[in-house]
């Protein structure tokens, strides 16, 4: 849930990273970290552990002042995979305005994605947050590595999928910015619903986008700039 | 959520806004100030090193507008001098307000430093101490003397015309004279390094707290489970009471009619009703010791669920415990006979008079006994020994360990059974003694009984505040022994 803090005309976002254990949430963050303009982006935070597994989770902040003057901070959370950390996840989901799956394309990994998704809608319906109107999309990762499902397979899902699916290779930084950013788009369209972000604050979507995905690198930035331009283009499946 | 909002300009004041989100207490939903992030006081250390290193003077507010850090170098004469004058004065304190609460100016969403000329010529630096976007506070650099200046201004004497010249440039020589792009460079650092210490005590607030939420979720978690727990144990200790209530009752209800086919069959026996051929003698015999054994059985399970409802009660006396091992050993001497099996019974001399239920003790004995014969094969051996034993309570014994606390000696009367029987696999040493326990549960095991002899041992043993322990070697036999505490 949005939370506005009127003192300092300032609007808060929150998403979250959600998925199994070493499905890549923490590398999606490491590229989002890498691939937006510094101006936009703040220190990315990674509270982990000797063996660079998410002990809590990592935080990157997106930030920008619109033209209307208010500061938009969106806050970009990555949950811990492990079973153990349940209570974290929990915390970290509260108050999330959308929501990265991340799920791991590996054959040998499909049960763990759904146990992830199962217990992502748990947390989600505790913390009082409905999963059939939060803004959700789904990225399977590691689409380079071998023993995955094949791209007819992650078709199929798509097609399927009430949630847009998108294909990854977080560690090269493919696909990346294509999830955050039509989920950053679900994401305003959402708000916009609810409390009228172009009305009450003079806050567009172009606008909204345009400012966090300003100055990205070259090769990334054509594509979703494209996107941008065309405005009515759908990105992934479905369309809440 | 309903909007508030009609429509017309921005918000601006709380009413304007969407009802906020309902802050759960959780640290990344709060706002955290630069007091709670820094310790104060090695900061002011660090911050005087640095003004003492670069001779300016430096200060520091939060965004509340708090002043954490105030150092002085160099101006203070000079700046006390020009505070003598009423026009000098007034000016200063306006410039200082100015440098405290001016905002900054913005570009592109963030805030950017700003210089300040004070109308004495002196200069200051006011920069914006940012963390993700965030206005935490701001560092105030100066004064100094900028490098290109001639010196103290005229502006000084214009306002305030009391004010001595010859004072003014003797008290302006400690002030340091520094080129703007040193005090960029300076500032610089001084910026990034707050940065950092920013950040590193802002990650680790949230490790902290976040892992002080966790655990509190979690306990809150558990309790509720082990509440849960808690309540269906004490159903289940209800039930279990209520089952041992209902076998006592039972018993009880199945003796008294038995006790009646007994008595009429001795009776028959007797030749009350005339007498009974051989046969007829025979059957009645039969039904007769069946009718007994079915009667031991009873009153064995009857012993068993008064003892663990709670209701065992001991009728207490002193007593010579050799007569009472004597006659539970001839007791069991005509199935050991059947099974050829040898009783070795040794009893020490000029034993102890015992304080305890006698025929309680009694029963130990021919269970334990009757027990050993049910599982030595024909030909087999039993020994029986009673003497006394002195040394500390096994059950105290916890462990190998040595304890630097002395366990206590106490002197027992100790009954050993042993026997040359199947033995007992070492995993089931501790079930033996739970209710209706037998080593082999199949429908098709080899030795009948209820499993109940054990356990009424071991709780007429307990009701004595005794020991009973095991050793077994499946194949070799088994040895029981029993303490029973000696006043």
């Amino acid at each position: 849930m949005v939370q506005f803090n009127h003192a300092q005309r300032e609007i808060i976002l929150k998403v979250v990273f959600y998925g199994p254990a070493l499905s890549g949430k923490t590398t999606n963050l490491q590229m989002v970290h890498q691939l937006l303009d510094p101006q936009s982006r703040g220190r990315l935070m990674s509270l982990d552990t000797a063996d660079d597994r998410t002990l809590f989770f990592d935080l990157l902040p997106v930030f920008f002042k619109s033209k209307s003057g208010f500061k938009v901070k969106i806050k970009l959370y990555t949950v811990p995979g492990q079973i153990m950390h349940q209570s974290t996840r929990r915390i970290v989901l509260s108050g999330a305005d959308a929501v990265a799956f991340i799920a791991d394309s590996q054959r040998a990994e499909a049960r763990a994605n759904t146990e992830a998704w199962k217990s992502m809608l748990e947390n989600l319906k505790e913390n009082g947050l409905a999963p059939e109107t939060l803004p959700i999309v789904i990225q399977f990762n590691k689409r380079d590595l071998p023993n995955t499902r094949t791209d007819e397979e992650i078709e199929e899902i798509r097609k399927k999928s009430k949630e847009p699916v998108f294909s990854a290779v977080a560690i090269r930084g493919e696909g990346v910015l294509e999830t955050l950013f039509a989920l950053l788009r679900l994401m305003f369209r959402n708000l916009n619903r609810q409390y009228d972000f172009e009305g009450k604050f003079g806050l567009t979507e172009a606008e909204f986008l345009r400012a966090i995905f300003k100055r990205v690198a070259p090769e990334h930035a054509a594509a979703l700039l494209q996107r941008l331009a065309a405005g009515g283009v759908e990105v992934g499946g479905g369309e809440r | 959520m309903t909007n508030p909002i009609t429509t017309g300009p921005l918000p601006t004041s709380p009413a304007d806004l969407p009802a906020p989100r309902a802050v759960d207490g959780s640290i990344l939903d709060k706002r955290v100030a630069l007091i709670d992030l820094i310790e104060v006081e090695s900061f002011r250390e660090v911050m005087a090193s640095f003004a003492d290193l670069y001779r300016v003077g430096v200060k520091v507010f939060d965004a509340a507008g708090n002043k954490l850090v105030d150092i002085r170098v160099g101006n203070s004469q000079f700046c006390g001098y020009l505070w003598e004058f009423g026009g000098t004065r007034q000016a200063c304190t306006k410039i200082v307000t100015g440098l405290k609460n001016d905002a900054f100016d913005v570009d592109d969403g963030v805030e950017k430093s700003r210089v300040v000329d004070c109308f004495s010529g002196l200069r200051y630096v006011v920069v914006p101490i940012l963390y993700e976007g965030d206005l935490m506070g701001r560092l105030i650099f100066g004064p100094y003397m900028p490098h290109t200046s001639p010196g103290p201004s005229e502006e000084i004497y214009r306002i305030e015309p009391r004010v001595e010249r010859r004072q003014v440039d003797r008290l302006v020589e400690p002030v340091r004279r520094a080129p703007d792009d040193l005090v960029t460079k300076i500032l610089l650092q001084m910026q990034k390094m707050v940065e950092v210490l920013v950040h590193t005590s802002f990650k680790q607030i949230l490790t902290s707290q976040l892992h002080i939420e966790s655990v509190t979720s979690t306990y809150a978690e558990l309790q509720e489970k082990s509440t849960r727990l808690q309540e269906q144990n004490e159903r289940l200790k209800e039930l279990d009471k209520l089952k041992s209530n209902f076998l006592a009752t039972v018993s009880h209800e199945l003796r008294t009619p038995l006790t009646s086919v007994i008595g009429y069959s001795e009776m028959l026996l007797e030749g009350l009703a005339g007498s009974l051929n051989d046969e007829q003698r025979d059957y009645v015999k039969t039904i007769m010791d069946k009718g007994e054994s079915l009667l031991g059985l009873i009153t064995q399970i009857l012993d068993l669920s008064r003892a663990e409802s709670g209701n065992l009660r001991l009728h207490l006396s002193d007593f010579d415990p050799t007569p009472v091992a004597k006659a539970a050993t001839t007791s069991i001497v005509p199935q050991a006979t059947r099974k050829n099996i040898t009783l070795d019974v040794r009893i020490a001399p000029n034993l102890p008079f015992v304080r305890a239920d006698k025929e309680k003790v009694g029963q130990i004995i021919v269970n334990l006994l009757g027990n050993a014969v049910k599982f030595t094969p024909a030909g087999g051996r039993i020994t029986l020994e009673v003497d006394t034993w002195t040394g500390p309570r096994p059950s105290a014994v916890v462990d190998d360990t040595a304890s630097p606390f002395d366990l206590g000696e106490e002197t027992f009367l100790r009954i050993v059974v042993t026997d040359s029987g199947v033995g007992i696999p070492a995993d089931k040493l501790k079930a033996i003694f739970e209710r209706f326990f037998q080593v082999d549960n199949t429908s098709t095991r080899e030795f009948g009984g209820t499993g109940l002899g054990l356990s009424i041992v071991k709780s007429f043993v307990d009701g004595h505040r005794g020991e009973i322990l095991v050793e077994s070697v499946v194949g070799q036999g088994s040895r029981f022994t029993v303490l029973l505490p000696l006043p």
